[in-house]
């Protein structure tokens, strides 16, 4: 359970996040999503306790800037937008930094980094060095780490978070969906799961819980057909939008409707 | 892989196979072992070897079992009073060197970073200097308060001023510029550089030989004496380096990310910048700029073992411990029976290593 009353963060005289008042449950997939420099990757900063921020942040009702950083790493995990790896690590070593803090058992470790690495579905490349992978599995492999630190979704009887920032930016399709299938999983099984997406459709598809994110305030916030609706997303992304049924199943589709005449609003 | 450490452990399959999985923890364990019976090998050797020639084993056991017959009186004293020092100052300086060296380059995430290069050497020698010239004049009061520890102090706070001032210059929103950090150095150790000419100036014709001497790196003055004013710094700080290795290897993934892994990184880079300045001030302090061990004794363990600073580290107190040693036995070698500053050749050695590092990996600079 996450809740965030009141966020406020300022970098020297922007003022990013203005006010958010957010909450995300355990066993539900939320998504922020919103337009480049709404605000989102800043949120999620705050919401992990990375940056300062004024308001209050509570994860499983304890305030987290009264946390340790090393209780913080027991209760949430955080994939960042990028990560940087400044020395000839091996995939496997990669991962298994995501065992970083308290004592372990190294053949516990060794077998979790191996579940980790299976799923996401880069079982053979755990010999490999991390900076001869593509884009996409470099990215799978940080998931990979992620989920080697926070593995088992509620622990000690209180649900984990885990909080994705544009996990799937650098993914093929078919891996797109298999790791957000995997956040899911996470949140179904007790988890608390916090993604920021740009793809509209697989917010769609995935989301338990949307909210929309517009000049550092919650636009709208609720269920994904509440909030994915053509008149929101116009107002918010400033170009037409259409919504509508995929042709089988419960899915919805969002499109942008670009016709010759349209005319697209400077942000 | 290199095919020289397939080769190394060619008969021991399980550990061939775990490093194939990615996982060369075991590969690292095995390389430590060696390198530690390296060490009291070379350290046996840098014994045994000098104007007297008596053989290292006869020297190592007449000392382990006390009997005299096998080494005379002469050989005993020299042994004990001018080798012994000269052998266990030059371990745990290369050691310092080494480890300090690794510190700060998984501090700064980048292989370059060594307190040689980017000015903290050179910032702890303005330190000592000016405990050299005006330890007896305007210093005297404080210099009388440490003792024996005053010039290793003061290379302390030298070396402590100018790492804190590199990071803050380099690093900027939690990311380290390699070029700003190089570039930062170069000002730094030009700035210091500055004053270190000014106490040379001052200098009387007895200090200046001092700081001469001293500038060029040498073990060839060690004494117990300064063995003690330095052990206690420099052995803690290698002994509880491994303690660092956690938070070390999550800052290679970047400031937020050792956040996100539980380490408290402002408390932590504090920790790292002092433990750097203090051994490498205390290594300055005794034998003066010996430069390159810290850059070229990570880069080849790395190679062999690996990042990860859980085994880097104590691979690094090692292997540095047997690098200073050997650059002490072709110092004294090669010109002999006078002998050259070690600093020149751990220079000849590391300098040229540095451009081969840069030569194999252009697009550093753009990290």
């Amino acid at each position: 359970m996450l809740q965030a009353s009141e966020v406020h963060v300022r970098f020297d005289s922007a003022h990013i996040v203005k006010g958010v008042d957010i909450a995300a449950n355990p066993g539900e997939f939320t998504t922020i999503i919103g337009p480049n420099g709404s605000g989102k990757t800043t949120l999620l900063r705050a919401l992990t306790g990375e940056i300062k921020f004024d308001g209050t942040v509570l994860m499983n009702g304890y305030d987290i800037r009264n946390a340790k950083p090393r209780d913080l790493a027991t209760w949430r995990g955080v994939l960042p937008q990028s990560a940087q790896l400044s020395f000839p690590f091996t995939v496997h070593e990669v991962v298994r930094l995501g065992l970083t803090m308290g004592v372990h058992d190294p053949e516990r470790d060794n077998e979790r980094v191996k579940e980790a690495l299976a799923a996401v579905d880069m079982s053979g490349f755990s010999g490999r060095f991390y900076q001869e992978l593509s884009g996409g599995e470099a990215q799978r492999v940080q998931l990979a780490r992620v989920l080697s630190q926070v593995w088992e979704p509620v622990f000690d009887g209180r649900p984990r978070s885990l909080f994705l920032d544009e996990p799937i930016s650098s993914l093929d399709i078919k891996h797109q969906i298999q790791i957000l299938s995997l956040a899911l999983d996470y949140a179904r099984r007790g988890g608390t799961v916090i993604a920021v997406l740009h793809d509209l459709n697989l917010t769609a598809h995935f989301s338990d819980h949307v909210i929309l994110l517009n000049r550092g305030q919650v636009h709208s916030d609720g269920k994904p057909k509440e909030v994915l609706t053509a008149q929101n997303l116009e107002q918010v992304y400033g170009c037409p939008m259409a919504v509508g049924a995929v042709p089988r199943g419960q899915d919805f589709f969002v499109l942008p409707e670009i016709t010759a005449a349209t005319n697209l609003e400077a942000s | 892989m290199s095919s020289t450490d397939l080769d190394l452990r060619g008969t021991l399959d399980g550990v061939r196979a775990s490093a194939a999985r990615g996982d060369r923890s075991a590969v690292a364990r095995l390389v430590i072992f060696i390198l530690a019976i390296a060490l009291a090998v070379a350290g046996m050797f840098s014994l045994g070897s000098g104007a007297t020639d008596s053989s290292a084993l006869a020297v190592t056991w007449a000392l382990i079992t006390g009997d005299d017959s096998a080494i005379t009186l002469v050989e005993r004293i020299v042994i004990l009073d001018i080798r012994a020092p000269r052998t266990v100052l030059g371990i745990i300086v290369g050691a310092s060197l080494a480890v300090s060296g690794a510190i700060m380059q998984g501090l700064f995430r980048n292989p370059l970073a060594d307190p040689g290069i980017v000015g903290v050497s050179a910032g702890a020698g303005l330190g000592a200097s000016s405990f050299i010239v005006l330890g007896s004049g305007v210093l005297a009061p404080i210099s009388a308060f440490f003792g024996i520890y005053d010039v290793p102090f003061a290379a302390f706070i030298g070396g402590l001023v100018t790492t804190f001032l590199l990071y803050r210059v380099s690093t900027q929103n939690g990311r380290t510029s390699v070029a700003t950090m190089l570039l930062a150095g170069i000002a730094l150790g030009a700035l210091t550089n500055a004053f270190t000419g000014l106490l040379v100036f001052w200098a009387d014709d007895n200090q200046l030989r001092d700081l001469n001497f001293w500038g060029l790196g040498s073990v060839a003055g060690a004494t117990w004496l300064k063995f003690w004013a330095v052990a206690p710094i420099i052995l803690p700080i290698i002994i509880l380096a491994p303690m660092m290795a956690k938070g070390l290897n999550a800052m290679t993934l970047g400031e937020a990310t050792a956040h996100h892994l539980g380490v408290n990184v402002q408390v932590f880079k504090r920790i790292a910048i002092v433990a750097v300045a203090a051994s490498t001030g205390a290594a300055v302090a005794v034998t003066g700029g010996i430069g390159f061990v810290g850059i070229v004794v990570p880069h080849l363990l790395r190679l062999l073992i690996g990042p990860d600073h859980r085994y880097l580290l104590p691979a690094c107190a090692l292997l540095g411990g047997i690098m200073l040693l050997f650059a002490d036995a072709i110092a004294r070698q090669i010109v002999a029976p006078a002998e050259l500053p070690i600093g020149i050749v751990t220079a000849t050695i590391g300098a040229p290593f540095f451009l081969w590092i840069l030569l194999k990996r252009r697009g550093i600079l753009d990290m």
